[in-house]
């Protein structure tokens, strides 16, 4: 019976031309946007490659070097596209897309793409993502709002009861036909971005163990919008007044919502400003030692003790080249300043979310997109592990090129000592690795929570209708 | 008629939740983005006078040493107050960026410059970012007054007025009531005024309350107003063309709906993509890795290079004693020429990073003729001196402030003189002024807005005309 509804709703939607024109374009919308963005997933990725091959020639051109004229030389590390890009960009474009590495500081990502995309890059981007969470949502409202409200209208749904159709069969029918009308733009988005990635020429960015987590979780917002649909248009009185809430809803749930809980996080857990963020790090930082400043006190003290060790009287005399330990110590207390800071940073960033998180509770809509870009590889999270590894990669390079200074066989007060091209070339590239899955879903229980609930809160409210269409004590 | 279409409306405002809701969260939201703004506003302030008392302290502190007849702090024997660099590292100033009357109603713009930036010769305005430290998953959605006048207002409209006409047609009575009001249009077209007037009320009482939070003045204020009602001008005039041939309310609801989804959804994001596209995917290698290149490049560059390019810069050097001197670029010298050499350099990527910034601003342009909603936001921002445009004339002042400052770096360091208090007085009144966006063009984006609502109103009322006209039919034989 349930199919059969089901098959009806689709024939219906079928001879009714009117339909054709929305239909249609949101079917051509999805496609053209997984085309296009995938597309140009591709391109950033190509140019990521170039980028790093640009700079890597450019460290390895420089042969041999003083080791800390090349900690200031420094090194990039650029930001790449996440695994799944192509059908959900997130929140990349706001996200800095380069660190510069070098002694001394933690490099901090700068040259988002907004920032040269004049007025309208305040906008979202359309990409598959976008019109699964916004447009075919409000494709479902129009046609489920009709869809029920037909059949009571015209008395078919009180004869499809007298004749001993189940109420619920009737309601998953309808509720079937819209989610399968969902699960095919869903389909259609996913297959144009696999085939576009291919004909690309980029299948090695597939991102394949991502992808039935992201088509899973879409399957199961959809459901919950189909059955939300139809458990609205069977418990409202009229047509209207189901499309008036469910536009309300879909209002709320994508423009209102998101931004209050914005908001509110905003206001819960603010962020110091850039200035005085870069103000604390600085008097932290000037708490400590200063490689470049040989009257240091800090340093002082580990010269003394280094003299003592080696049973010399001058740093001329130590067996090594005292500045190179001089910097390392500068850098290892600079370490952990960064530590605690960017800590304390990312842990508020980090709070934010949280709460941001907390509010997908109340609104599904919400929740999937959080989810659907931390699938992708395109959240916060991901930018941040980013940034994490880029760091830790900074570390181990300026120490070993610190090593090199101490140990490398010059001595203290040599600034003209150079470490061997070979040496310099050996020190690898920055090569992110993506997160993995579990570790990024981590973060992101309650909006998984959240849909769980939602779809079976739904459903539940679909049954009940049925259950009371059937006894009557619902209008049909 | 139309005093009666208003108290009718008014009548049925009050009567309909769904249209009281509305309002009310129309004017929640409103008073939402008012907050906001001002917190912005607040904390902009509060940077900018936290940079002044930093610039205020290191220059006290400069002048309490001249005054004692010092030239370094006690436990700073290194610094000497009476060279250039120093002199410039004591002055302490800070580049600031004034707060518009009306900097608070786009907040959520994309602006990537600061509010306050030390000026020095070392300074790079180029890998600076906004004031604050955002979380771009909260970024992505701001509520300020371009959302609210340019997403809600539309929708506003929309609740209080798909009923118009689309009811009567519903129920059948349409027809009595034309012959009531003589014409369709007779009750038609005042019924959409009186709904547009009510929405425009509210858009006025909520840039009203910008205007009183953020201290405009009634100038900006007018201005404000005026974007708001021709942005309900437009829209109005596109609800008349709806309703104007809707069968039942629901079409009217998915027309009207359609209309929005495009006009305020997907046209902006479709603008947004193709801006978005059209930024080069290199990575800003012009501004990383050349960058480093070419600063590296300056920093080994033969003395004898570097004096050719500088007298290339300032031909003056090259007619002082210090030119005849072998080698005239010692220690002091050539650090500062090499300064100012890549100060010179941050200007020429400047240029072509503003080039780059005007054609990216070329699409915002472009698609305020598709959507009014993009010219809404165009407008407003520019009137909060605000945004892109705001960002990168900042930035453009502040890369002209730090070649000036390694210029005069480079021209005290040439003579070698020592500098004294009255030098450094000379210095910090020579300083920058802040900076003060300027509200150019902001009129502009208005254009294609009452282009919109010229053609949706003619368009409404030629359909409104078209459907009176009566039914031709076959003359009847005279026989």
């Amino acid at each position: 019976m349930m199919g059969l509804v089901a098959r009806l709703e689709l024939a219906h939607w079928r001879r009714n031309r009117a339909l054709w024109r929305p239909l249609l374009a949101t079917a051509l919308a999805v496609l053209a946007a997984a085309v296009w963005a995938t597309a140009e997933d591709a391109a950033q990725r190509e140019a990521h490659r170039e980028a790093a091959n640009e700079a890597r020639g450019q460290w390895e051109a420089q042969g041999a070097k003083h080791p800390h004229g090349m900690a200031h030389f420094g090194d990039f590390a650029f930001r790449p596209a996440g695994p799944l890009a192509r059908l959900d960009r997130g929140v990349q474009a706001r996200l800095g897309k380069v660190i510069f590495m070098e002694g001394h500081r933690q490099g901090a990502p700068m040259h988002a793409d907004v920032a040269r995309a004049g007025t309208v890059a305040r906008f979202p981007r359309p990409d598959a993502a976008f019109l699964l969470h916004t447009l075919v949502p409000l494709l479902l409202v129009f046609l489920g709002g009709a869809g029920l409200a037909r059949d009571r209208e015209s008395g078919r749904l009180k004869l499809a009861l007298v004749h001993g159709a189940r109420a619920h069969a009737v309601l998953g029918g309808h509720t079937l036909a819209l989610w399968g009308l969902g699960l095919a733009l869903l389909g259609l988005g996913v297959v144009a971005a696999l085939d576009t990635n291919v004909e690309c020429g980029d299948p090695a960015h597939a991102a394949i163990e991502r992808l039935p987590a992201f088509v899973v979780l879409h399957a199961l917002f959809l459901a919950l919008v189909a059955a939300g649909v139809v458990a609205a248009t069977a418990w409202l009185p009229s047509a209207r007044a189901a499309l008036l809430t469910l536009l309300a809803a879909w209002v709320l749930g994508t423009a209102l919502l998101p931004r209050a809980a914005a908001g509110v996080a905003d206001a819960w857990f603010p962020l110091p400003s850039q200035d005085d963020f870069q103000a604390q790090l600085r008097a932290s930082r000037e708490a400590g030692p200063d490689g470049h400043d040989p009257r240091d006190a800090f340093i002082a003290t580990r010269r003394e003790a280094m003299l003592r060790e080696h049973g010399v009287d001058t740093v001329e005399a130590l067996p090594l080249n005292f500045d190179g330990i001089a910097m390392q110590l500068d850098e290892e207390f600079g370490n952990r300043v960064w530590d605690e800071h960017y800590g304390a940073l990312s842990h508020q960033l980090a709070r934010q979310v949280r709460a941001v998180s907390l509010a997908a509770l109340v609104n599904p809509f919400q929740a999937i997109d959080n989810l659907s870009m931390t699938l992708a590889g395109t959240d916060l999270a991901h930018d941040l592990a980013f940034q994490e590894q880029a760091e830790a990669h900074r570390r181990e390079l300026i120490a070993k090129l610190n090593h090199e200074h101490a140990y490398g066989g010059s001595r203290t007060g040599d600034w003209s000592a150079e470490a061997s091209a070979e040496f310099l070339a050996a020190l690898g590239g920055f090569t992110y690795r993506v997160p993995p899955l579990a570790e990024a879903l981590r973060g992101r229980v309650a909006e998984l929570v959240a849909l769980t609930f939602w779809a079976l809160l739904l459903l539940a409210l679909q049954r009940r209708a049925a259950r009371r269409l059937e006894r009557g004590t619902l209008a049909c | 008629m139309l005093r009666l279409a208003i108290a009718f409306e008014l009548r049925a405002l009050l009567r309909r939740r769904s249209a009281a809701v509305a309002l009310g969260a129309f004017l929640a939201v409103g008073a939402i983005a008012l907050l906001v703004g001002k917190g912005r506003v607040t904390q902009w302030r509060e940077e900018v006078a936290k940079a002044q008392r930093a610039q205020d302290e290191s220059i006290a502190e400069a002048r309490d040493l001249f005054a004692q007849g010092r030239t370094s702090p006690a436990d700073e024997p290194w610094i000497d107050l009476r060279e250039p660099s120093w002199q410039d590292t004591y002055a302490g100033t800070r580049v600031t960026r004034v707060a518009g009357p009306l900097a608070g109603i786009a907040a959520g713009a994309v602006d990537s410059a600061p509010v306050a930036f030390k000026l020095d010769r070392n300074a790079n305005p180029l890998t600076t970012g906004g004031y604050r430290i955002e979380n771009p998953e909260l970024q992505a959605g701001s509520v300020d007054l371009v959302f609210v006048l340019g997403i809600l207002l539309p929708l506003l409209l929309g609740v209080l007025g798909l009923e118009v006409g689309a009811r009567e047609r519903q129920e059948g009575i349409d027809r009595l009531v034309a012959i009531y009001a003589g014409q369709t249009r007779g009750f038609l077209v005042p019924r959409v005024v009186a709904v547009a007037f009510i929405a425009g009320t509210s858009a006025t009482l909520v840039c009203v309350g910008a205007g009183l939070a953020f201290g405009a003045g009634p100038r900006a204020l007018a201005s404000l107003v005026g974007a708001a009602l021709l942005h309900t001008a437009a829209w109005s005039g596109l609800l008349l063309a709806v309703v104007a041939r809707a069968p039942s309310v629901r079409s009217a609801a998915f027309a009207f709906g359609t209309l929005w989804m495009v006009l305020a959804v997907l046209l902006p994001t479709a603008a947004a993509e193709v801006a978005l596209s059209r930024v080069p995917p290199d990575f800003v290698l012009a501004e990383s890795v050349d960058a480093r290149a070419s600063r590296r490049d300056v920093w080994e560059r033969e003395d004898a290079a570097a004096l050719r390019d500088l007298y290339a810069l300032l031909p003056e050097l090259r007619r002082s004693p210090v030119a005849a001197e072998t080698p005239p670029l010692d220690r002091d010298r050539g650090r500062a020429a090499k300064r100012l050499l890549a100060a010179a350099q941050r200007v020429e990527r400047h240029r072509a990073r503003r080039a780059e910034e005007v054609r990216a601003q070329a699409v915002s342009e472009q698609a305020a003729w598709l959507t009014p909603v993009v010219a809404l936001g165009l407008a407003l921002e520019r009137l909060a001196g605000v945004g892109p445009e705001a960002a990168s004339a900042y930035r453009e002042h502040l890369v002209a402030a730090v070649e000036a400052r390694a210029r005069w770096v480079v021209t005290k360091a040439w003579t070698k003189a020592p500098l004294g208090a009255n030098d450094f007085e000379a210095l910090i009144a020579a300083a920058p002024q802040a900076h003060r966006a300027t509200r150019e063009g902001w009129s502009a984006p208005l254009l294609p807005i009452l282009v919109w609502a010229l053609v949706a109103w003619m368009a409404a009322l030629t359909m409104l005309a078209a459907g009176e006209r009566p039914a031709r039919t076959t003359p009847r034989d005279p026989r």
